[in-house]
């Protein structure tokens, strides 16, 4: 009898172990050989909102201060957003293929587990040619010295092995597949896999991973009151593709009511984006 | 002694029930603020953008809005107003200084575009007003 139970045990933290176990993502071999180019990584940086998260609290958005320390509750603690600044205190020594597999796969550069408050569950589709771009970018801006504090959370959040077991199930939760679709069109890459919408936009469960049921179809933001309304079809509809593009690059509804919270800056980083994204956009969200 | 008393219940429920009206009419006296605002909005923008023809009566009608509201807007959020059928972050009241601050920047602001006499310098105003109901709505309203 213990015997038995000693070996499902023993199974148990086998299976365990091998699938919690970091997984950095793979990268093409081509992928050291693609030379980033910071001009277009501009676009990207403001597709995917980098600062939004990352700028420096009470700096000025212009200045393009990447130095961290903005505080993001939520039921598992206070995450806060690191320095990721092109200085040592940054990722001033990230490789550009450490970068990217922390963005494709949630892996840092010491082989941990981020957490998902980086969302690399959406980044995971990202093209190479784009993370080299953004790279070559971020490497342009202000180099911000010192470390943002340290995450605070609970003890149990905050053994990072468990994540891998969360990523395979958010991954497996996704509702279509992304490679096919933000490999072929525009307008699912920009929403998905760079603007990343459905971290706000779809519910999420109790361990705060996106179920895949009602995707964009609103939802409360993760340890806040604030909603995100519905991106579908049927909720969009009373806006003519007009509205929708004036809401995208100026925040102002076909009511004159204007965008709020979180939006606003999301509207800020949409606002930078050739006419021919946010078109895309639209023409992927009334497929929706 | 009974009349006395009977006064005072009175009293006190009278002012229980004036302070519950004050709230419910805050609420809606700053919904309707808002709203003639985005209505103002609504109709100069595409004068300001030279889609619409230029009235000087229209503008004049419209630019009240702002100007009501920047008399108004610092006595709108009192204390205790965040409560019921409501879209105010409590960063109102928990930020009172930044909350403040963003009213003051408001105020300056419809000051500064005064009362616009052209197309040009209603387009002007429109630049210098705009941004501030974004600015705001980021920080101090939350959407339910």
């Amino acid at each position: 009898m213990w015997k038995w139970l000693a070996t499902l045990f023993a199974c148990g933290a086998a299976v365990f172990y091998v699938l919690s176990a970091p997984k950095p993502a793979e990268l093409s071999p081509e992928f050291a050989d693609i030379i980033g180019d910071p001009a277009a990584g501009a676009r990207i940086f403001a597709a995917t909102g980098c600062l939004s998260c990352h700028l420096t609290p009470e700096s000025e958005t212009a200045d393009m201060k990447l130095g961290g320390g903005r505080a993001f509750p939520s039921p598992f603690g206070t995450f806060i957003a690191p320095n990721i600044s092109p200085s040592p205190d940054g990722i001033g020594n990230w490789s550009e293929a450490e970068f990217a597999v922390a963005l494709k796969s949630g892996v840092g550069r010491d082989g941990q587990h981020l957490y998902p408050v980086l969302p690399y569950t959406s980044y995971h589709f990202m093209r190479e040619r784009d993370i080299s771009d953004l790279y070559a970018f971020i490497m342009t801006l202000p180099a911000v010295e010192g470390a943002a504090p340290p995450h605070d959370l609970p003890f149990y959040a905050r053994w990072r092995r468990p994540l891998g077991i969360w990523k395979h199930l958010a991954n497996a939760a996704l509702p279509h597949d992304f490679e096919a679709a933000t490999s072929t069109n525009e307008g699912a890459y920009i929403v998905e896999a760079l603007a990343h919408c459905s971290e706000c936009h779809s519910p999420r469960n109790l361990i705060g991973m996106k179920t895949g049921k009602n995707w964009l179809g609103g939802a409360t933001l993760f340890g806040s009151d604030e909603k995100a309304p519905s991106l579908r079809p049927d909720n969009l509809d009373s806006w003519t593709d007009t509205d929708l593009k004036t809401y995208f690059q100026t925040g102002f509804t076909p009511d004159y009511d204007t965008a709020s919270g979180e939006m606003v800056e999301v509207i800020n980083n949409l606002a930078q984006l050739p006419d021919e994204d946010i078109d895309n956009i639209i023409k992927y969200l009334r497929g929706l | 002694m009974k009349t006395s008393k009977l006064i005072s219940y009175t009293a006190v429920f009278a002012l229980a029930t004036s302070a519950l009206f004050a709230q419910a009419n805050i609420l809606e006296e700053r919904q309707a603020m808002m709203k003639a605002m985005g209505q103002a909005m609504k109709v100069l923008s595409p004068i300001a953008a030279g889609s619409a023809d230029y009235d000087q009566a229209v503008v004049d009608a419209q630019m009240t809005a702002f100007q009501d509201a920047a008399t108004k807007m610092v006595d709108m959020f009192p204390e205790g107003s965040d409560g019921g059928e409501t879209e105010a972050a409590p960063a109102i009241w928990s930020d009172a200084d930044g909350f403040a601050a963003a009213v003051e920047t408001f105020v300056k602001d419809v000051n500064a575009a005064g009362t616009p006499k052209d197309e040009f310098e209603l387009a002007d105003a429109m630049q210098t007003i705009g941004p501030n109901c974004k600015a705001c709505h980021q920080d101090y309203r939350i959407k339910k």
